[in-house]
């Protein structure tokens, strides 16, 4: 538990030594909604805000993610795994960017709300926003993390991150817009509910195959 | 060569612009015919010209191990 | 492959090819040139498929039903084998609105139209007994000669199930097999890492090869799959792509595997190349099956099985169908792992060669 939250501490530090990345990054959400409301001006259908919403998330997500292995280098790798398990690590770094990808889609939600005015969440179930704002992000966090592993291990640059990501996402994204979309025209939980299911078994089956398979990805 | 190019780049934009005329009325009366059965023969050729396709490609890597020996 | 298996192959297929096309569509109601009925005389054509108003011309009736109320109509001529010209006699109260149509002979049993007919100057009576109702004589569907299941806008392209259908059991098949190939490669690099002897790629080698031709075949069978759904789609929904969760998984697999090659392009080093490309496909398999197993049960869709498109419903069940589907989807997975067999010795002997090179 302890290694744990060693580990967690480490990527909090060097998230907040890196103050120009998230900055860049929180800069990246902005212009993207600046740049939605530019070209839309006013959202008129909830299925429209929830899309929306989420390529900006996914987006998002990609930037963030890419750089979770590249910034470490190989050497810190080598010591970090010298001292735990690499499930740990993989645990530890996956939570994490679930987090980091969660606060940057509140982020968004907020420049949302700024630009585009609340008109369109008069019908809003607000507990299931926000535990499909929570879900997905995990989502992306959790498969982002592997896969950006995997094209670091790879060595093939951070273009490949896109390649390997965007199908692997595609399931979870389109049940998330669908699940927001719900949310947003206020469907109840049992209406909502096999969307939220299918969310837990794509999040589950994430987080379990990179547990499973990462110990395999870092062995050189 | 460039002629042949310039032929083929014409021949597909007329092609392209016939689609539309073709696609709307036609297209649907002809695969319509005689209950749909159309539709079967253009699956069924797409799938067996596509395996024939698979099989000449392998061919082909088969005649490049045989010409490096 | 043994070759008894590829005989199987063969003879499966030529099968498929045969019946799949040989067997006539079971007979059918195709419509009635009839908008609005009438009390009195109602004169209309009756239009069926593959019906025999001509050849058994002795035992044809036809006639309209009001809900579970049947009213006989008179045969004035029968033009050919698929028309028939009637007048029915209706009184002036119906017992309901829900019209159809009926035609019955003894060779094609009893074939029936729903049609939408519009009866708002009827007076609406509850609990009607007519005494100009008739009582047919109504066999059930089971027709005497071989044929497929009638329905109305699939008509003869049912027959693309034993085509377009198998592509995707063969895509699946091929699949585990490169998925199960993976898994190996897994379970030898770790255990020879943990026995700490001297790497030998030739195992490891040997699995990828195999996991990465298997992938390669299937993925030549999804692409025919995608061609022939969006065909079969085209003529049958009315748009060559459709939102349907099936359809949609199906890109995404393509894309998933396409991406897996485009990972296996981009290593350069055989052992770690070999390492990357079977966690990927791991991953990507398992996506496979809640994509197209899981997730096309809880979305609504247009694929039949599942909610929205009750014309597909007597689909698995019939008989007729079922004689050839599964023998057609036997040999075509047969078909795909001979092929995916060649493509293996093929990538083999050209790594021999290099080897020697």
């Amino acid at each position: 538990m302890s290694a744990f939250r060693a580990l967690w501490k480490k990527e909090l530090l060097l998230e907040f030594r890196q103050k120009h990345a998230l900055a860049g990054i929180a800069m990246y959400v902005l212009a993207t909604v600046f740049v939605c409301y530019l070209s839309l001006e006013r959202i008129e259908s909830e299925q429209v805000w929830g899309g929306l919403m989420w390529i900006t998330g996914l987006f998002t997500a990609f930037n963030a993610m890419q750089k979770t292995f590249q910034q470490e280098g190989g050497g810190t790798q080598l010591y970090l795994y010298s001292l735990t398990s690499p499930r740990k690590i993989m645990l530890a770094k996956s939570l994490y960017n679930a987090l980091l990808v969660a606060v940057l889609n509140v982020v968004s939600l907020f420049f949302f709300l700024l630009f585009f005015g609340d008109e369109m969440l008069g019908k809003t179930d607000f507990y299931q926003l926000f535990s499909g704002l929570i879900l997905g992000s995990s989502g992306l966090g959790i498969t982002l993390t592997f896969v950006s592993g995997l094209s670091y291990k790879s060595g093939a640059g951070v273009g490949l991150v896109a390649i390997l990501g965007f199908p692997v996402i595609i399931p979870l994204l389109i049940t998330i817009v669908r699940f927001t979309t719900g949310a947003m025209i206020g469907l109840s939980w049992l209406e909502n509910g096999l969307n939220l299911l299918v969310l837990l078994i794509l999040n589950g089956s994430a987080l379990l195959l990179s547990l499973l398979l990462f110990p395999y990805l870092w062995r050189e | 060569m460039k002629t042949m190019i310039k032929r083929g780049v014409m021949l597909g934009v007329l092609t392209l612009a016939a689609i539309p005329a073709f696609a709307e009325s036609s297209l649907e009366e002809y695969f319509y015919a005689s209950g749909k059965i159309k539709v079967v023969i253009a699956v069924a050729s797409i799938v067996l010209a596509g395996l024939v396709a698979y099989v000449i490609i392998l061919d082909k890597k088969v005649k490049n191990l045989e010409k490096k020996k | 492959m043994k070759t008894w298996l590829k005989i199987v192959c063969i003879a499966l297929l030529a099968y498929t090819v045969i019946s799949s096309l040989w067997h006539p569509l079971a007979p059918g109601g195709l419509t009635v040139d009839i908008e609005k009925i009438q009390p009195g005389p109602n004169t209309f054509t009756f239009t069926g498929y593959n019906t025999h108003f001509v050849d058994d011309k002795a035992s044809l009736q036809v006639f309209v039903a009001s809900g579970s109320t049947y009213f006989c109509a008179k045969v004035d001529e029968v033009i050919d084998n698929n028309h028939v010209k009637v007048t029915a006699i209706l009184p002036d109260t119906l017992p309901s609105k829900d019209i159809s149509f009926y035609s019955n002979t003894n060779t094609d049993g009893t074939v029936y139209i729903q049609k939408p007919i519009d009866s708002r100057s009827f007076a609406f009576v509850d609990g009607f007994v007519s005494s100009v109702a008739c009582s047919p004589k109504v066999t059930n569907d089971e027709h005497q000669n071989f044929g497929y299941p009638f329905q109305v806008i699939i008509f003869e392209s049912i027959r693309n199930l034993m085509w377009h259908v198998p592509m995707w059991f063969t895509m699946f098949a091929l699949m585990l097999i490169s998925f199960i190939q993976s898994i190996k490669i897994l379970n030898q690099a770790g255990r020879e890492a943990k026995a700490d002897v001297a790497m030998d790629f030739s195992k490891i080698k040997l699995f990828d090869t195999k996991a990465a031709s298997s992938a390669g075949t299937g993925l030549v069978f999804c692409i025919l799959g995608l061609i022939t759904g969006s065909i079969w789609a085209r003529f049958t929904w009315g748009d060559w792509w459709t939102n349907d969760p099936q359809l949609n998984g199906a890109m995404v697999v393509f894309l998933m595997y396409v991406a897996y090659f485009i990972l296996r392009n981009s290593v350069n080093d055989e052992e770690k190349k070999a390492r990357l490309a079977a966690i990927f496909n791991i991953f990507a398999f398992i996506l496979l099956v809640v994509l197209l197993m899981v997730m096309p049960r809880f979305a609504e869709g247009l694929h039949p099985g599942k909610s929205g498109n009750p014309a597909f419903s007597s689909y698995d069940l019939d008989s007729s169908l079922r004689m050839v589907f599964y023998p057609a989807c036997a040999g075509f997975i047969l078909l795909g792992i001979w092929l995916y067999n060649l493509n293996f010795r093929i990538k083999r002997l050209e790594q021999e060669n290099e080897n020697n090179d």
